[in-house]
């Protein structure tokens, strides 16, 4: 059974500035929004990828975007929504503008959402 | 499944639905079905609850009652709660929602279930029902029903996975076709038959390529109830293929208007005295042209369209009015931005009144039909809480337009 996990994108307005600049700086100059901005994943601060036996990311999960409880804006009130199969993952979620809540879980055959660790 | 074309299973219909319902129950964790009362959601119900029994779990049963309902359609309603009472969790709404009275420009709105319009009401609320609007902590009165069902599978769910079971078929309407085909849409593992709603909820529509014939063939092959008013529409002359079960003052659904008096007469009395134009709706919804603008619409001779759509605005009253010039005050704005800077033609050759091109004609047809949400131009309607803000902006942008 599917087990649905729901993050607050704080910041969602700032990613989708930075990443329609790093797609304009690289068609300008090839390469030069890479340089100086690097890749957007290091920016982001929540997803949730699959990890294998010791943990390391494999694959970021596929997450639903939500405006409807959005902001003017887009910094608040952005939710993400990840339909997680059973398995471990690595998550990475926004408490607050500085805090981000870092953590492996499992999802059990019966959709429930265990934590086992922090990050 | 291609979204361009249909493309055989080797399986049956009833075959394909079981499986999608078994993949139903292996995914999410709340299930939830949507009933009306009508044959596609009676069938719908029978085949979750056979999985949902086998597996020894509990769905939601969720039926939304308009109040002006026939009272067979409610005494099913009340036969499928009462047969599957071990299984579901019982939601039979009876609270206040505001939807479309297309039969009159006077009340373009009703509300079913109405404060302070007890006396009027077609039927008591009957026991039993969801009537306290406390009970949901996201109702607000009157809200629409367009706005409580997304907010009513979240709550549902309570952030868990969740499966709002709907029965509509893909054969019944493009729009409906366009809903499960929709290729652009979220869905789960590429399933085109679920869309995601919001947090962990998606719609699922188990029998959305069944027939109308399907339908029956499982009835008649399972012996399982069905509703009976059916058979009556069968006997007034309706055909298998227009009977509908739903609100009964809505745009498509006032043409069934004339079967009350038909079937249930004595409802009849009380769904006439329950909003203005409904009688009018029952005598003239089936009527080709000005009358309900339906089909070919013409206008008279010494009129543009246009002058014929002042024409109408000036004869409404004057709210109604201010919302339709609102609505076309958008409209011309929009076409004014994007190719007619002159404004819209008054019509074209070969103008059938359909959406593709903007004329003067088609704003015509919106207003002769009493669209009050102006679907015909391509508007959808506006949240009830933000209307009267909604009012406010459209004024001052008005002003400032000089459009209309």
């Amino acid at each position: 059974m599917r087990a649905c996990l729901s993050l607050e994108a704080i910041g969602e307005d700032a990613i989708g500035h930075l990443r329609l600049g790093r797609v304009r700086c690289n068609a300008a100059i090839p390469g030069s929004a890479d340089a100086i901005i690097g890749s957007v994943a290091e920016w982001q601060r929540w997803g949730v990828w699959t990890v294998d036996d010791r943990d390391n990311p494999i694959r970021e999960v596929y997450g639903h975007k939500d405006y409807s409880r959005a902001n003017r804006m887009g910094s608040r009130g952005v939710t993400v929504s990840y339909m997680l199969e059973p398995g471990r993952y690595m998550v990475k979620s926004p408490v607050s503008w500085r805090k981000t809540d870092m953590y492996i879980c499992a999802v059990t055959d019966d959709g429930r959402i265990v934590r086992e660790r922090s990050i | 499944m291609n979204a361009q074309s249909k493309r055989m299973l080797g399986i049956s219909v009833l075959t394909a639905s079981e499986q999608r319902i078994a993949w139903t129950f292996d995914n999410f964790e709340c299930i939830c079905v949507s009933f009306s009362g009508g044959k596609d959601s009676t069938t719908m119900l029978h085949l979750v609850m056979v999985e949902a029994i086998r597996r020894n779990r509990k769905v939601g049963l969720f039926f939304l009652d308009w109040e002006a309902q026939y009272k067979i359609t409610i005494d099913h309603v009340q036969r499928c709660f009462d047969l599957y009472a071990n299984y579901v969790d019982p939601y039979w709404v009876t609270l206040p929602f505001r939807t479309v009275n297309a039969v009159s420009q006077f009340e373009p709105e009703w509300i079913c279930w109405e404060h302070g319009k007890e006396a009027l009401w077609v039927r008591d609320r009957p026991p039993m029902t969801i009537s306290d609007e406390a009970f949901f902590p996201f109702y607000s009165y009157p809200m629409t029903f367009e706005e409580f069902v997304p907010e009513f599978g979240r709550w549902y769910g309570q952030g868990k996975s969740t499966a709002i079971m709907v029965g509509i078929r893909a054969g019944e309407s493009l729009m409906r076709w366009r809903t499960v085909t929709n290729s652009h849409k979220h869905m789960l593992d590429g399933q085109l038959w679920t869309t995601w709603v919001g947090d962990g909820t998606y719609n699922v529509y188990p029998i959305y390529d069944w027939k109308t014939a399907d339908i029956w063939r499982y009835a008649g092959k399972t012996g399982t109830p069905q509703n009976p008013l059916y058979n009556l529409m069968y006997k007034a002359g309706v055909p298998l293929h227009n009977q509908r079960i739903c609100e009964p003052y809505g745009n498509e659904q006032r043409r069934g208007l004339w079967l009350f008096h038909v079937i249930e007469p004595e409802t009849w009395g009380r769904i006439v005295a329950r909003v203005n134009g409904a009688n009018t709706g029952a005598l003239y919804s089936g009527e080709r042209g000005n009358v309900m603008g339906n089909g070919q619409i013409t206008k008279p001779d010494n009129h543009t369209w246009e002058s014929y759509v002042m024409l109408l605005l000036s004869s409404m009253p004057s709210a109604t009015a201010e919302h339709y010039k609102n609505k076309i005050a958008v409209y011309l704005k929009w076409y004014r931005d994007r190719g007619y800077p002159d404004g819209i033609p008054d019509c074209f050759d070969g103008d059938t009144a359909q959406k593709a091109l903007p004329s003067w004609r088609i704003v015509c047809k919106v207003l002769l039909k009493n669209d009050y949400w102006c679907k015909g131009l391509c508007f959808s309607p506006t949240k009830q809480k933000s209307y009267a803000n909604y009012l406010r902006i459209m004024k001052n942008r008005r002003t400032k337009w000089g459009l209309i």
